[in-house]
């Protein structure tokens, strides 16, 4: 009769995640920006969770629960932030993010029609990556490089005045890198 | 004191006040969703907005009058959120204008844009207030055409069955859990349109208040599981009563079906005892008023009608020497007081008790580690069965380890007794039982008597909770079968053993 | 009137981002000015005297906003610096915080002595990766250098200075809500009052400003109050950064004495429309701002009334130019796609509305329009600015009002070529 005891299911944290020691000096650093208090510790979500992307890739599960742990936050919480904000990667994407803006400014200046056109040379759909892994293309809102537009930014670097041309050289140029 | 003016009305208070409550107090009711008084302020559905001014000043401070010598008020140029908007002395306040009801007009509009049009398979229809505010407040049509936003069906819960695409997102699911069940397991999540109330991706909701989630969700977003498509609520009858599955004493709503069956209890606002909650224990434990009800005395497991109950009752009690008595914590003070009397003047014996679970023993009236209303005692009045001295020199959990020191027993018995399989088999090292029970049990077959006795919700009294609250609480169905209650049983066995009637009976 | 160029003085110096450089022109010598010369309450007088607006977009007066901060008050009191430039159309805090960081951080210091306030923070949008290493390497520069941490030019002043690194909302670019994403929360505006002057950051006082409000500081310091004032119109004192983009043969970052005709910066400073083409229309400033028509852009001087005065606003200073061949409902679609995108979702005019809107431009975009769609818009707008938490109503009503009044012959046309058709009559060539 008491299904109380079937309801505390015990949250088994298994943590396959945590941060190397670059990843570690890096949160460190960052530790010194914010009060030594619950609020200054929960400052360091974001930070967090972008050391986490930068090292791991994407936020896993797993991500979330070390975010938690090391800022003294829910994970739910963690899980209701990085939820929030778009460039927080839910999903393993490709090597190399491709973001093209389209829009207002860059699609005057065919942005959009660049992005449909990689997304068909690369065979795949908006927010696919391609099979070996390399590259995913995403649309995006405004970069704030209108003046130099098209714009698009791969993981975190800026390309401007793009054209198909450009795009092919800079998708060769990188697979060249990889 | 100071005063504000709603529709006219001027209404004073005191320190902090809100301005939804205090339309409340004169009549004027405020449509809001997202506002709950024992929640923190979100301000986010827009419901409640209203023209909010104030007396308008001239440049030298003093006030500024029309030429009939009013106070002119000057209204703010975009109405206010009542629930947000502190009130100040002198606040005019109007919630009937045309601007107003326009504005409620549209805020229905866009919350009923993405809203399913599932009313005739929603369980929330009935109570649901989007539903009563679209009729009250809403346009007849909506001139939204476009396709309605929907969620992937997720399972954050045992107890709620979730249906989102139902959500408006008023947020008082997730401010609930934080704030009152003290809980980070619910809680926004996305962005924007998408926007979704959810526990993290694969897990469930484990607190203990989670039905209070359903209560408050002002729309069919979260359904109660165990409740769901049982019966339309227009249906059953909804009479007011106490919880009595701990030691708090939760008021509550029983819904009640034709057959007389609780289909569903409810928490009912006190204070000083619940607030707005109940636990989920104490809301789905109702099954027992239903289920393996006795409905008739037994001797032997043989049915037989009352008057020959009592007198093989009361032979029996007249043959025994030394008889013991566990008393129940499940009953009415009215119903302890006949016991204790009974046991005193004619079982005179002091071998009686009421203790069975360490926490009456240890008299401990606290909540249980991590509860935010499940007391440590499970019984809804223990405190009352102290007050009409039903502690012995021994426990009853003593008295029954020892069943060779009493040649007859007699036991008032109750939900949390008979499913308990330690008291119940102790029980069976009895020779002789004469037992009191609302419940079929497994020792009818050889007990020299079993009554049969209303529960807790077929009967009238009070109850006394863990912090020494009386409780008054009236019969909402009537009760099973033959059942009699417990003072009625003792009035006749003391009438049959002494030819007097029992003390304080006024015969 | 040419360009003024205060803020992007040097800006094209091989260098100009390192402090070595940036001092070389002069850099840092208001601070030091300031500090070993005058009162927080005369540099408070100087800003109030410069009739500096808020260049964020709102243009409220940075010297009421200063005068706001109750200095003696105990506890930490912050300083946020806006640098989550996400508006549509706008470009100049990326190029100013990249190639002249040091101008940010010499207001910023200058702002935060006088307001008494111990410590900031640069809020910069998570995409901007590099700006965000320009300016934390332009800050541990600083504090080399004595500018920044204890005991700033032995005054006694200890203020210290961070970087903080947005994740993508645009809705953050809202003071409030950028406080909560610092910290480390979902980034929602909050419900106002209180103001950040006495509730911000962690609940202190706070004052926020946007990057090119903050590099207008030294300039003022430097030059005094009047002469900063004397730059722009009686009422918008100084200059301004001016993002073009689009269809113009020059785009980029322009600084301008505000009051400047937008003929002469338009057509003599950014060449007009590219390849010679006829103007269609322009959005003022950001896409926020409501487009503007070329005659509507006849006499127009480049100032937050002027501007007003045709039913827009100055913004951000994001001018976006559309040539003759714009398809406008295309644009109208794409805007209004952005703010369905970037609600917070918090309130339900704004998180139900702007998804509906875009539902609507999608449909007659796509060929699905009805005629009463335009009307449906109408009567919608006048529900969701007024009613929602922070100004993203407005940034996304007004706008789209604009689009279908000015270009209601456009969205007719859609609409007639549609599955729909149009069934009053109404002419498409209205």
């Amino acid at each position: 009769m008491d299904n109380m005891t079937n309801r505390t299911n015990e949250k088994t944290k298994t943590m396959n995640f945590s941060f190397n020691e670059s990843s570690m000096n890096e949160f460190r650093r960052w530790e010194k920006k914010f009060p030594e208090d619950p609020a200054g510790r929960r400052s360091l979500v974001i930070p967090a969770l972008w050391i986490s992307q930068w090292q791991h890739g994407y936020i896993s599960r797993d991500v979330i629960n070390y975010v938690a742990e090391i800022t003294q936050t829910e994970p739910l919480h963690v899980w209701g932030v990085a939820t929030f904000y778009t460039l927080f990667k839910k999903e393993k994407t490709g090597k190399f993010l491709l973001q093209f803006c389209t829009n207002i400014t860059c699609s005057l200046m065919g942005g959009d029609q660049v992005f449909v056109n990689t997304c068909k040379k690369l065979g795949v759909k908006a927010g696919e990556t391609t099979r070996d892994g390399m590259f995913t293309a995403v649309e995006v809102e405004c970069l704030g490089a209108c003046g130099e537009s098209p714009t698009l930014q791969v993981n975190e670097k800026y390309y401007t005045h793009m054209t198909d041309d450009e795009v092919e050289k800079l998708v060769a140029d990188l697979r060249k890198m990889a | 004191m100071p005063e504000i003016i709603i529709d006219d009305i001027p209404v004073q208070f005191t320190g902090k006040a809100n301005i939804i409550e205090l339309a409340k107090s004169v009549g004027v009711d405020i449509p809001h969703f997202c506002y709950h008084p024992a929640l923190s302020v979100s301000g986010n559905c827009r419901m409640c907005m209203v023209e909010v001014g104030m007396p308008a000043k001239e440049k030298d401070g003093s006030l500024s009058k029309d030429e009939n010598g009013k106070v002119k008020i000057s209204f703010m140029p975009k109405l206010q959120p009542s629930c947000y908007q502190d009130p100040t002395d002198g606040m005019v306040i109007r919630t009937k204008t045309e601007k107003v009801i326009q504005t409620r007009k549209h805020i229905m509009e866009f919350l009923l844009a993405n809203h399913p049009l599932d009313c005739p398979i929603c369980d929330q229809a009935g109570e649901c207030v989007l539903q009563d505010y679209s009729f009250q407040y809403g346009f007849s049509k909506s001139q939204f055409l476009d396709q309605k936003r929907t969620f992937k069906k997720t399972l954050f819960s045992d107890v709620i069955t979730p249906e989102l695409n139902r959500c408006i997102h008023c947020d008082r699911c997730s401010r609930f859990t934080k704030e009152i069940a003290h809980d980070y397991s619910f809680t926004r999540t996305w962005r924007g349109n998408k926007t979704e109330l959810s526990a993290l991706p694969g897990e469930k909701i484990t607190h203990n208040y989670q039905g209070n989630m359903v209560d408050i969700c002002p729309v069919g977003a979260l359904t109660l599981t165990d409740f769901r498509f049982k019966s339309r609520v227009w249906f059953l009858k909804h009479s007011e009563g106490l919880c009595t599955s701990c030691g708090k004493g939760c008021n509550v709503v029983y819904s009640i079906d034709k057959q007389n069956k609780v289909l569903r209890i409810k928490p009912r606002f006190n204070a000083a005892v619940n607030s707005y909650w109940m636990c989920d224990y104490g809301r789905l434990r109702y099954k027992f008023f239903n289920e393996n009800r006795k409905i008739a005395h037994t001797s032997s497991g043989t049915e037989i009608d009352l008057n020959t109950a009592i007198e093989k009752a009361a032979t029996m009690i007249k043959s025994s020497t030394r008889i013991a008595a566990i008393a129940s914590a499940n009953e009415t003070l009215e119903s302890m007081q006949a016991l204790k009397d009974f046991a005193e003047n004619i079982l005179k014996t002091e071998n009686i008790d009421y203790r069975v679970h360490s926490s009456q023993i240890e008299n401990n009236t606290d909540i249980k580690t991590g509860e935010v209303l499940l007391a440590n005692d499970p019984y809804p009045n223990s405190q009352g069965a102290k007050k009409s001295g039903l502690s012995g020199s021994v426990t009853a959990l003593d008295i029954l380890k020892n069943p060779l020191q009493a040649d007859l027993l007699l036991a008032v018995l109750d939900d949390k007794f008979v499913e308990n399989p330690d008291l119940m088999e102790a029980l069976g090292k009895f020779d002789k039982i004469i037992l009191f029970s609302p419940f079929v049990t497994v020792h009818d077959h050889r007990a020299v008597v079993t009554f049969a006795i209303p529960s807790l919700i077929e009967q009238s009294g009070i109850l006394v909770n863990i912090n020494g609250m009386e409780q008054k609480f009236q019969k909402i169905i009537t009760p099973a079968g033959e059942a009699v209650l417990v003072p009625d049983i003792i009035n006749r066995l003391t009438l049959k053993i002494s030819g007097k009637m029992a003390a304080g009976t006024g015969a | 009137m040419a360009e003024k160029k205060v803020i992007l003085d040097h800006i094209n110096d091989e260098g100009e981002q390192t402090l070595e450089v940036y001092q070389g022109h002069g850099g840092y010598k208001a601070l030091e000015k300031a500090i070993k010369q005058m009162t927080p309450a005369q540099i408070l007088e100087e800003v109030k005297i410069s009739n500096l607006r808020g260049r964020g977009g709102a243009g409220f007066p940075a010297g009421v906003k200063w005068g706001f901060i109750k200095r003696e008050a105990l506890g930490p009191k912050y300083l946020i610096c806006n640098a989550d430039e996400g508006e549509p159309g706008t470009f100049k805090d990326r190029r100013v915080m990249t190639v002249k960081p040091h101008i940010v951080i010499e207001g910023i210091i200058i702002a935060a002595y006088c307001m008494g306030l111990d410590a900031g923070y640069i809020y910069i949008r998570g995409e901007f990766f590099e700006p965000y290493q320009a300016m934390d390497k332009a800050i541990d520069e600083a504090y080399a250098k004595g500018y920044l941490g204890k005991n700033i030019l032995g005054s006694g002043f200890n203020f210290d200075l961070y970087t903080y690194l947005g994740a993508g909302a645009y809705i953050c670019g809202d003071e409030t809500a950028l406080m909560n994403s610092l910290e480390g929360k979902r980034g929602m505006p909050r419900l106002k009052p209180p103001f950040p002057a006495q509730f911000g950051l962690y609940g202190k006082p706070t004052t926020v400003h946007n990057v090119e409000t903050f590099s207008a500081v030294p300039s003022i310091i430097a030059n005094g109050g009047k002469w900063y004032s004397d730059l722009g119109t009686s009422k918008s004192g100084g200059t301004k950064l001016f993002g073009i983009s689009g269809h113009v043969e020059r785009p980029g970052v322009y600084e301008l004495n505000l009051g400047t005709p937008w003929k002469e910066f338009f057509e003599d400073i950014a060449g007009g429309v590219r390849g010679g083409k006829k103007l269609k229309a322009v959005i003022p400033g950001g896409s926020s701002t409501p487009v503007l028509l070329p005659h509507e852009l006849e006499g127009m001087l480049l100032d937050y009334e002027s501007i007003a005065s045709r039913g827009s606003m100055l913004g951000t200073g994001a001018v976006i130019v559309f040539d003759e061949t714009t398809d406008m409902v295309k644009v109208a679609w794409r805007a209004m796609k952005f703010y369905a995108h970037e609600s917070c979702g918090q309130c339900t005019p704004c998180r139900e509305g702007c998804d509906w809107f875009y539902d609507i431009f999608n449909r007659i975009y796509k060929g699905e329009g009805r005629e009463e769609d335009l009307d449906k818009i109408e009567n919608l707008s006048k529900f969701i600015g007024p009613n929602t938490i922070c100004a993203f109503g407005d940034a996304f009503v007004t706008p789209a009002l604009a689009f279908i009044r000015k270009f209601r012959s456009d969205f007719l046309e859609y609409i007639k070529k549609g599955k729909y058709g149009l069934k009053s009559g109404e002419t498409s060539h209205a």
